[in-house]
């Protein structure tokens, strides 16, 4: 076999080892590069920031074991955002396991909330747990709050929570924030939520899924989009709230620049092939 | 109390013309009239997977990743997907080859096990099937790396990645195509059809997949469903046509939406 | 009650009368009592699907039991299975809240889960340098337009050479999407097909029903 062949039939071992050095050395040593901010990240920075004091919106926590890196720091960053602009948050979860990680998203944020944010849980914001039945379920809630759902995460029923006092459904929220991580669920929120009662929306998706909802953001749909860790670091880079997103995001330079390197070099020796008359 | 919620006419109107259109094909076909529809390549693709999977003595796998049938969205294509596993499973049977099917949730697997075992007894081969080996549960996460290592193990010779594909429909069937086998792709989740389409020798691309499952089911009326489908196209086209236009002269065709 | 009408029809039934009830909450405004029962049914799908994973984990177990009992290759594996399995089971009934269960979750399966996620990374740059060749004019334009959107999305593509945030935003937001508008169409007309196929019980293969049928029947 010469050595043409065995590079165009690489052994994918070494493809892995180069990835995961381009990956693991700039999380390891941290390397901070300029970064340009993405249009739908701002759009998504800029409808959040909008949304008035005093307002409630729904959030929808989708992110799981899976993609709670990827998501995970840009939610706190979301949830964060909120409670100190003085915005209240209902949150749900359409996944079992789901659910448990808004939680931990919910948690991590109230730990880094500056001294004296109000964020009393009831009061301010409330988790309403796991929402069985998909885009069914979703349609069920915010057309019939306690229909839906009795109690809240913890078991406190939903009519002994201030926040929810006189809210039925959705025509009491503002804004919907739709962080629904590798689910493939923002439509859910687009056509149950947002359409139904012309509330504006914006949420995060995973960095493959972002195309898969660019129409509805052309459409006026979506208030713009945070996609996957990069839209997360963004977040974290225009709040100015440095976090574990940073520098993942600086790692898919490394691992964005070795994937087109490696393109580069296949197609290049595959030309080469082709004009000897060998391909 | 209105008789209809407001907002939704439009869907409804467009869902009731769609659904009259199915309806009106299989009904023709009741009395013989068949629409005329394209040969699809990927049946011929099913058998020449499992008869190459006979002839090398390996293993033919059958993939549908995300089987939870509590979420909708993922519901429609496993569906689909236990449609074609119904068709593909008796021709294993029948040729005699291997077949394997790793299912990563509960209810998909009792179905999936249902599916393959009448399978087998129909060809009558009831003794080639085994409860615990042909269908097996792995659980969601520790599927990966079983599939991964038993697919060099095996040296599986075909393989069908079938369903509702996420993250996965990379890593298989890269490890798939670098094992040898031939396979054959279909999702409709839009994002991940590109690497089905890209890396799989055989793919189909959304709505095919569905398409594929009433070729396969050998059933005439339920192939003649998929001309009232192309009914809801022609509407699509017209839509798309007039909104474009409406939009150009600048009238606001988003008041449509809240009929 | 004969097999046909348990196995087949009575699947059937329940599958149209409550998918169409679904279908009808969605457009019409519906007494209470309907909108509590459809609210009660999409509970019963949560707790029939924890009940089937439960079979599935009996089924599993047996696997492994077999493989420890006839020495299989590495069975080894198995009796950690085994043991993993019945320490999170016991941990899990005393409460899903306790300390230990949540430690099991919160350091072995969830990094576990992130790390087998990221597995996409490398598979992606293999296949990527296996098939992602300019063999044709589709395919170098397919080449070049997933290069520009790729060195838009990493932070530094901006940096490196700027016009790519144009070009490749018009590519996400133009061509990109009306090719996904498409697909999604296309992938919801299938949907609905299916639906009418399950809904009429014409398509019955997922009960484990395969009918030899003569042509137009």
């Amino acid at each position: 076999m010469s050595i043409m062949d065995r590079l165009l039939n690489l052994d994918p071992r070494i493809i892995f080892v180069l990835m995961f050095i381009a990956l693991a050395f700039p999380i390891l040593n941290p390397v901070i590069l300029p970064m340009a901010i993405q249009d739908y990240s701002q759009k998504a920075f800029d409808f959040s920031d909008s949304i008035p004091e005093g307002s409630i919106v729904l959030f929808e926590g989708g992110l799981n074991a899976a993609t709670y890196p990827q998501g995970g720091p840009g939610m706190v960053v979301q949830i964060y955002h909120m409670l100190t602009k003085g915005v209240k948050i209902v949150l749900f979860s359409i996944g079992t396991e789901q659910n448990v990680w808004t939680m931990t998203a919910i948690e991590t944020a109230l730990d880094k909330l500056p001294a004296g944010t109000p964020a009393e849980n009831g009061v301010n914001w409330v988790h309403l747990g796991y929402i069985a039945g998909g885009e069914a379920g979703v349609g069920s809630l915010v057309n019939d709050i306690r229909a839906t759902v009795s109690a809240d995460y913890f078991g406190t029923p939903i009519d002994d929570i201030p926040l929810l006092e006189g809210i039925n459904d959705a025509t009491a929220f503002s804004a919907v924030l739709w962080w629904g991580g590798s689910e493939a669920s923002i439509g859910y929120g687009v056509r149950q939520v947002s359409v139904p009662f012309d509330i504006p929306m914006t949420g995060m998706c995973t960095t493959n899924e972002v195309p898969n909802f660019s129409p509805y953001i052309s459409a006026g749909q979506l208030q713009g989009l945070f996609g996957g860790v990069r839209g997360s670091a963004e977040y974290e880079f225009l709040l100015s709230l440095p976090g574990p997103a940073l520098g993942q995001a600086m790692a898919t330079n490394f691992g964005g620049l070795l994937w087109m390197l490696l393109v580069i070099l296949g197609n290049v020796l595959y030309f080469i092939q082709r004009m000897r008359g060998e391909a | 109390m209105s008789i209809l919620i407001t907002g939704r006419i439009l869907g409804l109107s467009i869902l009731i013309i769609i659904v009259a259109g199915i309806l009106y094909y299989m009904q023709r076909s009741y009395s013989g009239k068949m629409p005329k529809l394209r040969r699809f390549q990927a049946v011929d693709s099913i058998e020449e997977i499992i008869g190459r999977c006979v002839e090398m003595g390996a293993p033919a796998w059958y993939l549908m990743d995300t089987v939870d049938m509590t979420t909708p969205s993922v519901l429609a294509p496993t569906v689909a997907a236990f449609q074609i596993l119904s068709y593909t499973a008796r021709m294993a049977a029948r040729l005699g080859a291997k077949f394997f099917v790793p299912v990563v949730q509960g209810l998909a697997y009792s179905i999936a096990n249902d599916i393959v075992e009448e399978a087998y007894k129909a060809e009558g081969k009831p003794e080639d099937f085994d409860p615990f080996g042909t269908v097996m549960y792995l659980p969601d996460g520790a599927d990966r790396m079983y599939i991964i290592n038993n697919m060099w193990s095996q040296k599986v010779a075909g393989v069908f990645f079938l369903g509702s594909w996420y993250h996965k429909a990379v890593i298989f069937t890269e490890n798939a195509a670098r094992v040898g086998a031939l396979t054959l792709g279909a999702t409709d989740t839009t994002h991940n059809i590109p690497f089905l389409v890209a890396i799989c020798d055989y793919s189909l691309i959304g709505e095919e997949l569905y398409a594929l499952g009433a070729y396969v089911s050998e059933d005439p009326t339920q192939t003649a469903s998929l001309a009232g489908q192309d009914i809801g196209k022609y509407v699509a086209l017209i839509l798309i046509l007039l909104g474009s236009i409406l939009a150009t002269v600048g009238f606001d065709v988003s008041g449509i939406f809240a009929w | 009650m004969s097999d046909r009408v348990y196995k087949i029809q009575l699947p059937i039934f329940l599958t149209a009368l409550l998918g169409i009830l679904m279908v009808l909450e969605h457009f019409f405004p519906m007494p209470d009592v309907v909108t509590n029962f459809n609210i009660t049914t999409r509970s019963f799908v949560t707790i029939v699907s924890a009940a089937a994973l439960m079979l599935g984990i009996i089924f599993l177990t047996i696997a492994h039991v077999r493989t420890i009992s006839q020495k299989k290759s590495e069975w080894y594996y198995s009796i950690f299975f085994i043991v993993s399995l019945l320490i999170t089971i016991g941990l899990g009934l005393i409460g899903i809240r306790n300390e230990s269960f949540l430690w099991i979750y919160n350091n072995m399966t969830a990094p576990i889960g992130a790390a087998l996620y990221s597995l996409t990374a490398f598979y992606i740059t293999s296949a990527a340098y296996r098939v992602f060749r300019a063999r044709n004019w589709s395919a170098a334009v397919l080449l070049v337009c997933g290069f520009i959107v790729l060195m838009m999305l990493i932070p530094i593509g901006a940096i490196i050479f700027p016009p790519v945030v144009p070009i490749g935003e018009w590519i996400r937001s133009f061509p990109s999407s009306a090719g996904f508008r498409g697909m999604i169409m296309g992938t919801s007309l299938g949907i609905m097909g299916l639906g009418v196929r399950v809904f009429t019980g014409r398509q019955k293969e997922h009960l484990g029903i395969r009918e030899e049928r003569a042509g137009g029947e």
